[in-house]
């Protein structure tokens, strides 16, 4: 029987922008409720990967289309689209936009059952289902890889649930969350700052740890954050490699430690804060003011600062430019920011260039940005490229606050000026993220990092140019390998201006199949750096033919490439489609198994891979014990 | 076959401590004889036997190697050093051939525990005729506790981890005994003892 489900993308539905791992019906009418939502996350060693299924159910009298649109976290990488046909799991494969597009077009113009899969911007994905059958359900399931945060001694998971409008805010039936967390460094513990009340916690074996939450009419009101706690603080690197067959992936995780002095010299200090209408949403603007507070009564009186607010246009509190930081200066910005009201629209860049007037040639220069940064056509505008090259003079610190900030945006200003970004969750918790920013505000950063290995060959090193590394900080750096065996890692650079040289031994293995998470991060963060380039440089052929290539080979989804779910596997051969997607999938369950069934992490071996002991335990000892005993025991009565 | 068993039974464990003092000289070269999968592959057969033998440290040489002592007098006393020589041979390559299909993950592995589980089972079988009782009571806390391993994925005394020597396999036990009573029961003709034998001490 001919199966009637259906799946594409469609790039024109801008209802979708509001929703959030919602189904809505194109005709119009409510969004289809869920019957249930499943979300599965395994964390390990720094990679995280959510698997969501939900069943939606269509209680009307006809079948539906529906668009399914969900918002992708965190610089994620979706790897897999799976729907349900017939009560079977079908997987979805990775072509080219063009050919998936081709390929769909030519099956439902048959009435048959694809589904496509697409990017539609850097952040939203979109499948359009056909049909929801009448009084029925359909079961989606989508899978993406995201790196988790890591900052002095924190880790931090977010899961975005947040709905925009109160109809998508519940589940019909129950809301499952399970996270299963593998962890090479000690733990201190694991919380969730958001669903503190609803989550169980239990440490199952060392460095493994399991957290849940399961509730009937599950509420979507607010994003999932789960935070874990390192034992230490730890400088050091960590190699996590994969490999199963031919040249190797390897994840190195370089962390830094306390060991660094505070910053002595005089800073001025420029914050730039967003306060367009949007800001008002989501209590936006009273973190953003709360972090201003906090850190600008962290600054030494000899510091000088000066608050500049945006929307359309920049004002700036003190208008003749930025003043020390006394307790007087400080009182007064925090009546000047509890005064502030949001309007109006967001524009970036006169606030970037009145921000370039506030610095002054006789200090060093930050500036702090805190946006919701939704100011989206920024980084097409020359005048926006001219600030950038102008880099150098400021340090940009960029604070997103909210889940709908432009993160490529916020990521470009702080990378082309050597500073650094990070986000603000709405749940989140605003102290904790102002303390770590405090802690690379005030510590010198180490700069010019070059990363050579020595031992093992290695290439197709990401990122291409190591950024500049704070205290506190993680930093992630894939690659592929050639060869094996013991390799010398050596780091130079220099902190707050000194030369430094950090080096370490690590083992590259021959074989290492419990970490594929390693081999998609690689090929997600090579594409990542390519359409990076694209926007920076210009597109070009070269470049989209290598991203089509990545994405095809290690089913990533990206702008130039999307994911077709066909009916059976019948289609895909039909269609002459390698099934490589279904294969990655079975090696990434059978290696997410294997780790389940582990009593403790087999992820993080800084000089081994793949090599495992025997040991007699205390259970058998007490047994071997038993035996030993009474045969002696035995023996003497018989003597007796 | 009772006076056999008595004989052996009041000379030293000579083939146990050999095993013992050969696992000891291995730490000085375990690469060389680990059970590892590439190795294998080079022709180099012997890691099927020598793998129990090597340790990740000291520390897991001395739990390993101390257990092995203890439970190969037992069974070497029981059957004679040839026969329980025969009977370590079979086990050692039962486990290992059960480890590289079982554990398909496992890339090299080290250790007398799996040993350790089969000389237990052993110890356990030859024992039973004798003391009936504690054999039982011993033979079901074995089974309870790799039933619970098994279930709970975990050791039932997780604080006596591997430390930094290498990742604990959990299934060594449950092979290790599997393979002990298998080659036990498939040699019994060959070994030419019956647990009646054992009834001399």
């Amino acid at each position: 029987m001919m199966t009637l489900v259906a799946a594409v993308l469609s790039t024109a539905l801008s209802l979708a922008q509001d929703t959030s791992g919602t189904l809505i019906p194109t005709g119009g009418g409510p969004p289809l409720e869920i019957d249930s939502q499943e979300v599965l996350v395994r964390i390990n060693n720094g990679v995280a990967v959510t698997t969501v299924t939900q069943v939606f159910r269509n209680n009307r009298p006809n079948a539906l289309e529906a668009v399914y649109s969900f918002p992708i976290p965190n610089e994620a990488s979706v790897s897999n689209f799976s729907m349900w046909i017939n009560g079977k799991e079908v997987v979805g494969e990775v072509l080219e936009k063009k050919q998936a597009r081709q390929i769909y077009e030519s099956i439902t113009a048959q009435r048959r059952d694809p589904g496509l899969l697409e990017q539609v911007s850097y952040k939203l994905f979109e499948v359009r289902v056909f049909p929801v059958p009448a009084n029925g359900t359909q079961k989606i399931q989508i899978a993406y890889y995201q790196p988790v945060e890591y900052d002095t001694g924190f880790g931090q998971y977010v899961y975005p649930l947040e709905a925009k409008t109160k109809e998508f805010s519940r589940v019909r039936g129950t809301f499952k969350l399970d996270v299963d967390l593998v962890s090479g460094l000690p733990l201190k513990g694991v919380t969730s700052p958001s669903h503190k009340d609803q989550l169980a916690v239990k440490e199952t074996a060392k460095g493994r740890w399991r957290a849940s939450i399961e509730t009937p009419r599950g509420a979507l009101d607010r994003d999932f954050v789960l935070t874990f706690e390192h034992e230490r603080e730890t400088t050091g690197l960590t190699l996590v490699p994969f490999r199963n067959g031919g040249d190797g992936f390897f994840m190195m995780l370089l962390t830094a430690g306390r060991d660094q002095d505070k910053i002595v010299d005089p800073v001025n200090y420029t914050f730039l804060l967003d306060v367009s209408g949007s800001m008002g949403d989501e209590h936006k603007l009273e973190q953003a003011v709360r972090m201003i507070e906090q850190l600008a009564g962290g600054l030494n009186e000899k510091d000088r600062f000066n608050i500049l607010t945006f929307n359309i246009a920049a004002s700036a509190m003190f208008p003749d430019g930025s003043e020390p930081a006394t307790a007087a200066n400080v009182k007064k910005a925090g009546s000047f920011l509890r005064a502030l009201k949001p309007k109006g629209g967001t524009d970036l860049i006169p606030a970037l260039e009145a921000a370039g007037e506030q610095q002054r040639k006789d200090m060093t220069n930050v500036l702090i940005l805190l946006s919701d940064g939704n100011a989206t056509d920024a980084e097409e505008h020359s005048r926006f490229r001219r600030l950038l090259e102008r880099g150098g003079r400021v340090r940009i610190f960029s604070i997103g606050i909210g889940n709908e900030v432009n993160r490529p945006l916020l990521n470009t200003l702080a990378q082309a000026t050597g500073g650094y970004s990070d986000f603000v969750s709405s749940a989140d918790e605003v102290d904790r993220k102002t303390k770590h920013l405090a802690a690379k505000i005030l510590h010198p950063v180490a700069e010019n990092l070059v990363m050579k290995v020595e031992g093992v060959k290695t290439y197709d090193v990401v990122p291409d140019r190591l950024p500049n590394f704070f205290r506190g900080q993680q930093l992630a750096v894939y690659g592929r390998y050639n060869g094996d065996g013991k390799a010398t890692v050596t780091m130079t650079g220099t902190l707050g201006g000194k030369p430094v040289t950090v080096s370490t031994e690590v083992e590259f293995p021959k074989s290492e199949r419990d970490n594929p998470e390693v081999r998609r991060m690689w090929a997600w963060k090579r594409c990542d750096e390519l359409m990076q380039e694209n926007r920076s440089r210009g597109e070009t052929a070269t470049r989209v033919d290598q991203i089509v290539e990545l994405g095809k080979e290690y089913s990533i989804v990206t702008p130039y490439t999307s994911f077709l779910v066909l009916e059976n596997d019948q289609q895909y051969r039909q269609f002459g489609i390698e099934q490589r997607n279904a294969r990655q999938i079975q090696d990434d369950r059978a290696a997410q198994d294997r780790r389940a069934a582990d009593s403790a992490p087999r992820t993080t071996r800084g000089s081994g891979g793949g090599g495992g002991g025997g040991s007699v335990e205390l259970g058998f000892l007490a047994l071997v014990g038993a035996l030993a005993g009474s045969r002696a025991w035995a023996r003497r009565r018989k003597a007796a | 076959m009772k006076g056999s068993a008595t004989a052996t039974a009041a000379r030293a464990p000579l083939f146990t401590l050999a095993i013992v003092a050969l696992s000891g000289l291995s730490l000085l070269a375990p690469e060389t004889f680990e059970l590892s999968r590439a190795g294998l592959a080079a022709g180099e057969l012997w890691r099927l036997f020598t793998g129990h033998l090597t340790h990740h440290s000291p520390y897991h040489l001395l739990v390993d190697a101390g257990t092995f002592a203890i439970l190969g007098s037992i069974v070497e006393r029981r059957l004679g050093a040839g026969r329980w020589a025969l009977l370590l041979a079979a086990s050692a390559l039962l486990i290992s051939l059960a480890f590289l299909a079982l554990e398909p993950s496992l890339e090299s592995y080290r250790g007398l525990s799996g040993l350790d589980c089969a000389a237990f089972a052993a110890a356990l079988w030859l024992e039973a005729p004798v003391h009936r009782t504690m054999t039982i009571l011993l033979g079901a806390g074995f089974a309870a506790k790799l039933i619970y391993e098994q279930v709970a994925g975990g050791f039932l005394f997780p604080s006596t981890n591997l430390g930094d020597m290498g990742l604990p396999v959990l299934s060594a036990h449950s092979i290790g005994a599997a393979a002990g009573f298998g080659a036990l029961l498939a040699l019994r003709g060959t070994l030419g003892c019956r647990r009646e034998a054992s009834e001399g001490e």
